[in-house]
């Protein structure tokens, strides 16, 4: 682009034109020094990983003995004869197109609900945030257990008005919904980002359209929420991806096996059941391209459309 | 000098694998996979100075004990012992890295169950290169660590897997436990009675389909071994078809809880239905009959599973076993570690029975006075196996973790009604690995 | 064109910005005492359906084992702190170890993030550069892998360098931008700070790293806290790096010590992993209770167009 206008700008002085493209080279020097750590890191930390991981997707690897060159014989493998990774790739495409809109919306609800001062209110804040600092801790299994078991709280609330419910964690029907409530529950650090961001919009324009007569709702939708898309573009692109890639959930919660009967079998869980259980580091190292190009794909798919609904205030 | 060259082979791994498609020049040229053969030449010399280090798995108090063993060695005038406890979640994780950093800890604790794989992918180092002392275990203890002509682990402990009921349920219930000889009809009769006679309140036995270990007991009451010696599989589609449709029969008449209550149990043995009451019997090794009767409110008894004179079934189990890495640069030095901790008469009293029953005679007298009356029950029942009990005829092959796994899954889906016994009988006969 | 409200600012900005920016909402909150109580209800309500788990877990702290599971009640039927005595002086070298060793990885891992993904992030919203799209996508794509699979080449670096036994596998990464998910947030917060800031600054002749750090940095206040919050909570529950770089338990941080309750043979004592769950929730607690006042300052930029 930069290059466009430069040649575009043939019709200008030769002096200031040498003096645009000075400034751009210096821009462009900044620029890649500011980047230099990330470069740095990228290089000696990042790309060999990466590159050793793409390297041996087309081999056997047992971690003991020296990778054997399999060519695409993992890929086709993966879709075309193990059922066990398709009912991981039903589980997580679930598992992500449920929790993430729900985690979203509830953490946008409540980040504008609690912008305002009011006292206690960062206690409230840090309250709402507990769940999320409990993470990926050992003790979620239990009070998952706690809240779903047969005889769980969930159950036993539901007693009293005579229903007799299910066995949520380990029914195969309804375990994967425990880990969804779970994700929802967990809504803390797409809030903080929210917060972060309805504090940056100036209530001078919020002022203005109040004066303009528009009620609560019509502020939000006209002012607070265009303002706020660049931040709720963020979030969804990055919750998408930890969506994709989680782990922790289905692993601390059943016991590693994704259990019942595959039921909460994620992707990631799966590929790791491969590389460090079974010792088919090969196998593990395709599964995780194919992810790539799938979370690829639905970055890409979310940058597209983001031209449409996200304003940053920087454009020009 | 030695751990120069152990630097040098960790380096070599990190740009063999680092450098991709390079990886398959460098290391044929490094021999970094190569394992013992490369390394013979450290192996069977003096112990050296070099330090030592020791992973295993556990709880507080295995951790204490064996820190405490270890500091003794030292003192002893063994060299210094770096420790690296974990809990089992992990422990397995980081030792698979550690393979494949060729970084493995000198001394690791291994499982019965994971041994073959480490072994037969050239990690540990053959026992024999080294001077160690295995004379003082049990007979059929001392080939637990074999590997085809090789031994790889000496037994640290030993467990066993028991009949475990709830005495004080069936006291009330007026139902004797099956005694003396009986077979898995019988247990299929008793889980039946429970059923009726409490009105259905209460299983009878907790569901055991999916455990392979049970499995193998089961072909093993007819004479029969499960793995032929050559590691494939001995039991037949009839014989899991027989066993599969006796738990679903069980599971059909309530006499066995239903699948998602088994599912909620699973990797929970506080939450399991023998702990928590519900069912009157179930099956569990000796460490966890430990661990349950801490956890449950009523008398718990453990006798033997289902058992005929002639061919009995059980066999006496290795809970955890000493190895050596095979790229260890003491090996010596950890030989002597590990023969320090199974047969000196001070490390036995540091341990007692916290790692489990002790793999030798000598060592079972020794603490016999010492250990706490949760466990005396479980000593008492190893003394009553070790009678009544029949060796395995060879270690497990490297397929067996996968078979193990593969076989609970398959016993989950058949109990949740997505699959039929006879699919699942031929699901595992097409993938099991022998 | 959407109208744009531009107001002229001072060449420098004040970093702690006056409290004016909440109007509207302070407003709202003292027009009625009943409204207000009528709203702390409600947020109560919210907190107490959130934290139910949490508060059963406090109370199952408190009471003997054998009730823990025996009811879902939230109120301790009595108050028996002696499972945060035991639990923190069980698993050698103990719980207070635990916690320092956590403290000292989350400070270097904030400092990391802190200084490396800012600059890098303002490379990304501020400068033009040649090829800055592909490596903008390039360092999307690198949160795209799954780390168990990039866990053994790293690990098989960090043991060539000799690392392996030390923190710096854990901190050293960060102070060379490796987590993508920060450039792109502050990228995300910077994109919505008006340019005309940055050209009134050049203006009076700043350079390009004396805009960064006295305009760009100030009104990135509640980005950089956001931050600086996030790495170190994530960094404080890190499971795998430092299960697989730390073997000594003296170095151990908390996650890898709570891990020691818990068992496979089921010997757990719930009651102590419960009590230290708690202990290890405070300092992260306290730590966003302290900062979330940084992050939800606000800025008093205008001058934003719509």
């Amino acid at each position: 682009m930069s290059n466009a206008t430069t040649a575009a700008g043939g019709g200008a002085p030769a002096p200031a034109r040498r003096r645009r493209s000075a400034r751009r080279r210096k821009e462009a020097r900044a620029g890649y020094l500011f980047l230099l750590p990330w470069f740095v890191g990228l290089a000696a930390l990042v790309i060999g990983p990466m590159a050793t991981s793409a390297y041996l997707s087309f081999t056997e690897y047992d971690l003991f003995h020296d990778p054997v060159w399999v060519g695409v014989e993992n890929y086709r493998t993966l879709f075309t004869d193990d059922p066990r990774y398709l009912q991981s790739l039903r589980v997580t495409f679930t598992y992500v197109l449920a929790s993430v809109p729900l985690r979203l919306v509830v953490a946008l609800g409540l980040a504008v609900l609690m912008n305002r001062t009011l006292r206690g209110m960062s206690f409230y804040r840090a309250a709402l945030y507990l769940p999320s600092l409990l993470g990926g801790s050992v003790a979620i299994a239990v009070l998952w257990r706690q809240l779903f078991g047969s005889n769980g709280a969930i159950n036993q609330l539901l007693a009293l008005v005579g229903i007799d419910g299910p066995n949520w964690i380990a029914s195969p029907d309804t375990s994967l919904a425990t880990l969804i409530v779970l994700a929802i529950w967990q809504f803390g650090s797409p809030m903080v980002i929210f917060l972060a961001g309805l504090r940056q919009i100036p209530a001078e324009l919020l002022e203005a359209a109040r004066v303009d007569g528009a009620g609560a709702v019509r502020r939000f939708v006209s002012v607070t929420l265009p303002l706020l898309t660049p931040l709720v573009f963020f979030n969804l692109v990055m919750q998408t991806i930890v969506a994709f890639q989680a782990f922790t959930p289905s692993y601390i919660i059943s016991n590693g096996t994704g259990g019942p009967v595959d039921s909460t079998l994620f992707y990631t869980l799966y590929l790791y059941i491969k590389g460090f259980s079974e010792f088919e580091m090969g196998y593990a190292s395709a599964m995780a391209w194919v992810l790539v190009a799938i979370i690829a794909a639905f970055t890409a798919v979310n940058f597209l459309g983001a031209r449409r609904w996200v304003h940053y205030s920087d454009a020009s | 000098m030695k751990t120069t060259r152990r630097a040098i082979r960790r380096s070599a791994a990190a740009a063999a694998l680092l450098s991709g498609a390079l990886a398959l020049a460098a290391c044929g040229v490094d021999g970094s996979g190569g394992g013992s053969g490369d390394d013979g030449g450290d192996a069977g010399g003096p112990a050296t100075d070099e330090e030592i280090r020791t992973a295993w798995w556990g709880v507080d108090n295995q951790h204490r004990a064996l820190e405490t063993a270890i500091e003794a060695f030292t003192a002893a005038g063994g060299p210094q012992v770096s420790v690296e406890p974990q809990p089992w979640d992990g422990y397995w994780d980081k030792l698979a890295t550690q393979v494949a950093g060729r970084d493995l800890p000198d001394v690791i604790m291994q499982a019965a169950s994971q041994l073959p794989t480490y072994a037969e992918r050239d990690s540990l180092l053959d026992l024999s290169e080294v001077d160690l002392d295995v004379s003082g275990l049990d007979e059929g203890i001392r080939e637990f660590g074999a590997v085809g002509e090789s031994t790889y682990g000496v037994v640290a402990a030993t467990n066993a897997t028991g009949f475990v009921t709830n005495e004080d349920l069936l006291a009330e219930l007026g139902i004797a436990a099956p005694e003396g000889e009986w077979t898995w009809d019988d247990l299929a009769t008793f889980a039946s009675e429970v059923q009726s006679a409490s009105g259905g309140e209460h299983w009878g036995v907790q569901d055991g389909s999916g455990d392979m270990i049970l499995f193998i007991l089961f072909v093993r009451d007819s004479g029969r071994e499960f793995y032929a010696e050559d590691g494939s599989i001995n039991a037949t589609p009839d014989d899991l078809r027989a066993w599969f449709q006796l738990w679903a029969d069980m599971r059909e008449s309530g006499a066995v809880p239903p699948a998602d209550i088994t599912a909620e149990a699973s990797g929970n043995l506080p939450g399991s239905p023998l702990a928590t009451g519900g069912a009157a019997s179930g099956f569990v090794w000796t460490q966890d009959y430990v661990a349950l009767q801490s956890v449950s409110d009523n008398a718990l008894d453990i006798a033997l599973p289902p058992y005929n004179a002639t061919n009995p079934s059980l066999w006496i189990n290795a809970a955890s076993l000493w190895s050596i890495s095979a790229w260890s640069g003491n090996p010596q030095g950890a030989a002597d570690l590990i023969d320090y901790l199974v047969n000196d008469p001070e490390a036995v009293d540091t341990l007692g029975a916290t790692l489990g029953i002790p793999p030798t005679a000598a060592a079972r007298a020794q603490i016999a006075e010492s250990v706490t009356d949760e466990e005396r029950p479980a000593i008492e029942y190893m003394d009553l196996v070790a009678e009544n009990s029949r060796p395995l005829n060879r270690l497990w092959p490297d397929g067996f973790a996968d078979s193990r796994t593969l076989m609970s899954q398959l016993s989950e889906q058949v109990a949740f009604g997505q699959m039929s016994v006879d699919d699942a009988v031929d699901a595992f006969f097409a993938d099991a690995e022998g | 064109m959407p109208s744009t409200v531009t107001q002229v600012l001072p060449a420098t900005v004040d970093p702690s910005p006056p409290s004016t920016s909440s109007k509207g909402g302070r407003r709202r909150g003292s027009r009625s005492p009943l409204a207000t109580t009528a709203w702390h209800g409600l947020m109560l309500l919210l907190c107490l359906a959130t934290l139910y788990p949490v508060l059963w877990m406090a109370r199952s702290a408190v009471v003997p084992e054998s009730e823990i599971f025996a009811s879902p009640t939230i109120v301790p039927s009595q108050v028996d702190l002696s499972n945060f005595a035991a639990g923190w002086s069980a698993n050698p070298p103990g719980f207070g170890t635990f916690l320092m060793n956590s403290f000292i990885i989350c400070a270097g891992a904030v400092a990391g993030n802190l200084i490396a993904c800012t600059l890098a992030a303002y490379a990304f919203a501020r400068l033009d550069f040649p090829l800055k799209r592909l490596w903008f996508a390039v360092m999307l794509a690198t949160v795209m892998l799954p780390a168990h699979v990039t866990l053994i080449p790293q690990y098989a670096l960090f043991s060539a360098a000799g690392w392996v036994g030390t923190y710096l596998p854990l901190i050293v990464p960060k102070f060379l931008a490796t987590d993508a998910f920060f450039i792109f947030l502050l990228v995300q917060f910077m994109r919505g700070i008006p340019r005309e800031l940055d050209e009134a600054a050049e203006l009076d002749g700043a350079g390009r790293w004396r805009m960064f750090r006295s305009v760009m940095l100030p009104l990135s206040i509640p980005a950089l806290a956001t931050t600086a919050v996030f790495t170190f909570i994530w960094t404080y529950e890190d499971f795998l790096g430092p299960l697989i770089y730390l073997s000594d338990l003296n170095d151990y941080p908390v996650p890898l010590g709570l891990r020691m309750f818990m068992n496979a043979m089921g010997q757990s004592s719930y009651g102590q992993l419960f009590a230290m769950s708690l202990v290890s929730l405070l300092p992260v607690f306290i730590f966003f209770l302290l900062f979330q006042r940084k992050l939800i300052a606000g800025i008093a930029t205008t001058g934003l167009k719509g």
